[in-house]
């Protein structure tokens, strides 16, 4: 499903603060994947994630996406296939514009040639109650308001809702449930997991939580410096645990895993 | 005071303001494009009425107008450059473009020109003549804010909303957000265009200068408006900011007609309405603030 081949990027090249952000990096996801990625900060997990959405174009190597090669497509075509989500429940939706139209915008863009006709049909507003009530935060009961008045928790529920409604070909979560409450946090993972499950998307999740990138998807890699330093699947991968794992990057890594949230995190559970 | 009168130039000014609104309020940047847009607008259905072509000129009015708009928003999405900045290139060049369309004289008179106003008053002999003007001019802005209302429901209308909101989020739709931003600058520039283009036919003459400063009697309509009426949907806007600019009208008619200040003091007028009221957010705070310390200071006081 995507292909990424041996990509690089350097910011800022030539000045004292270069960065070399993603160091020849390669991964392989199978439709329907569900993969984790965890890393201290710094480790260039989110540039991997701008790298495939769009927001930049890698200076060496190549993205294929479903086969076709992407590389160099620009941010706003990639996204018809791609999903994405920041920590911040800002980013993914127009909060002056209503819950309905929030919705509209996306569904009838994807579904609809982009157009002069009606965006909102009353059957869709149907459609969208039925979606809504899915995500059990009484939005359903609540179409016609502003989205700025959401809580963090809908905001972020609502923006999974509008990366999936048509389920894209991968979903990439950056994470997306940091910002959140505790409780709230886990209501959106269980909807993620739910959604990506039914649908069956392809998903990359990036999580500071040791034990939520045990326990989701079936595949956990750790980044570190811009490359994968390991990967944890099958069997090794059920019996591990958060402690294990902590242990397990001392030991290649010889250093603590220096994200202190995820110490905690990780111990928590 | 000649109340037909200024309600036909409030409604005049209501397509203007309507321009306004999309820039300031939907896309949430002003943009000083309308100074020269307005006046291009002014001068092209000027020329067309003169050779023969009024209902044309308005036509050409809004598409001239529409390519200033453009021309600003590719400045701003292509080349980057500041919102301001690139309004007040556009709305710089378009001085000497509309003195080129005027055939290099800064003021025309269309009295020997049939306009789209002369027509009508002669289709319909029967009705007295400032009601044909009035009820023509309605008419005609009252269609821009249907077909404005009907336009942002739709697909593309809806994007251009959400563009002045959260440009990433369009762009995470898969939609070209820098494409939807100048159309919205193009569209509300071609409103702006077409309330020149109205005017000038009314007033029978066109003057290079007719624009000077209409940015600012259009952000005062806008901000008028708001404060009439309140709905904040899309629909409650744009007749907001119609209503806003008969309403100003109306109240500056009403102040040089009882004497409060002398016709040149009316730019000064708008520009502190404007400012005042963009600054009212700041005061309010500025005194919940003070409220606050004297507050705390009393309780320190009694106990
Ligand atoms: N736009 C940018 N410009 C310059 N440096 C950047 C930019 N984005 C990321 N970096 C640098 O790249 C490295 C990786 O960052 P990032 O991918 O955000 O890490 P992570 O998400 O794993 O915490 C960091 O050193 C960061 O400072
Ligand atoms: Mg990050």
């Amino acid at each position: 499903m995507l292909e990424i081949h041996d990509i690089k990027k350097v910011f800022q090249r030539g000045t004292s603060s270069e960065q070399q952000a993603l160091a020849g990096l390669s991964l392989c996801l199978q439709p329907g994947e569900f993969v984790t990625v965890i890393g201290s900060n710094g480790a260039g997990k989110s540039t991997l994630f701008g790298a495939i959405a769009g927001s930049f174009f890698v200076d060496r190597g190549s993205i294929r996406l479903d086969g076709e090669d992407i590389t160099y497509q620009k941010e706003y075509l990639r996204a018809k296939h791609i999903g994405r989500l920041f920590q911040d429940p800002n980013t993914g939706t127009a909060p002056g514009l209503t819950i309905e139209e929030n919705l509209a915008l996306v569904y009838s863009k994807a579904t609809r040639r982009f157009s002069l006709s009606l965006a909102l049909r009353p059957a869709d507003r149907r459609y969208f109650k039925e979606l809504l009530a899915r995500l059990d935060m009484g939005l359903e009961n609540r179409l016609k308001a502003k989205v700025g008045l959401l809580s963090g928790g809908q905001r972020q529920a609502l923006t999974l809702l509008l990366s999936t409604m048509v389920p894209p070909k991968l979903l990439l979560l950056d994470e997306h449930t940091a910002a959140l409450d505790p409780l709230t946090a886990a209501k959106v993972m269980e909807l993620t997991e739910e959604i990506a499950g039914q649908n069956k998307i392809t998903t990359l999740m990036i999580t500071h939580n040791v034990a939520s990138a045990l326990k989701m998807g079936t595949r956990t890699i750790m980044m570190d410096k811009g490359q994968i330093v390991m990967e944890l699947e099958g069997e090794e991968r059920k019996t591990m645990t958060s402690q294990d794992l902590l242990q397990r990057y001392r030991q290649i890594m010889h250093k603590e895993l220096d994200n202190d949230r995820m110490l905690f995190s990780g111990e928590e559970e | 005071m000649d109340i037909l009168g200024t309600l036909q130039l409030g409604f005049i000014y209501a397509i203007l303001a309507l321009g306004i609104f999309i820039t300031f309020r939907v896309m949430n940047t002003p943009d000083l494009t309308v100074d020269g847009s307005f006046t291009l607008g002014l001068a092209v259905s000027a020329v067309l009425a003169m050779g023969g072509h009024p209902l044309l000129g308005l036509g050409a009015g809004f598409i001239c107008g529409m390519a200033a708009g453009a021309l600003t928003g590719l400045l701003q999405t292509k080349a980057r450059i500041h919102p301001l900045l690139a309004g007040i290139l556009t709305m710089s060049g378009l001085y000497s473009v509309n003195l080129a369309v005027m055939g290099g004289s800064p003021n025309l008179s269309l009295l020997q020109s049939a306009t789209i106003f002369t027509v009508l008053r002669r289709a319909f002999p029967q009705i007295p003549k400032d009601y044909v003007l009035l009820i023509s001019i309605v008419f005609l802005s009252l269609l821009c804010v249907t077909v404005l209302a009907w336009f942002f429901r739709t697909g593309i209308g809806l994007a251009l909303r959400a563009t002045g909101n959260n440009a990433a989020m369009v762009r995470a739709s898969s939609i070209n957000s820098d494409g939807m931003r100048v159309l919205a600058i193009a569209l509300a520039n071609g409103f702006v265009g077409l309330a020149g283009a109205v005017l000038t036919q009314y007033q029978n003459y066109a003057d290079i200068n007719a624009g000077l400063g209409v940015i600012v009697v259009g952000l005062a309509s806008v901000i008028i408006g708001e404060v009439v009426i309140r709905k904040r949907s899309i629909l409650g806007g744009l007749l907001a900011a119609a209503m806003g600019a008969v309403i100003y009208r109306l109240l500056i008619a009403l102040a040089l007609y009882l004497d409060f200040f002398p016709a040149y003091m009316l730019r000064l007028v708008s520009a502190v309405i404007v400012a005042i009221t963009l600054a009212i957010p700041q005061i309010r705070e500025l005194i919940g603030e003070a409220r606050i310390r004297r507050e705390a200071q009393n309780h320190a006081g009694n106990s």
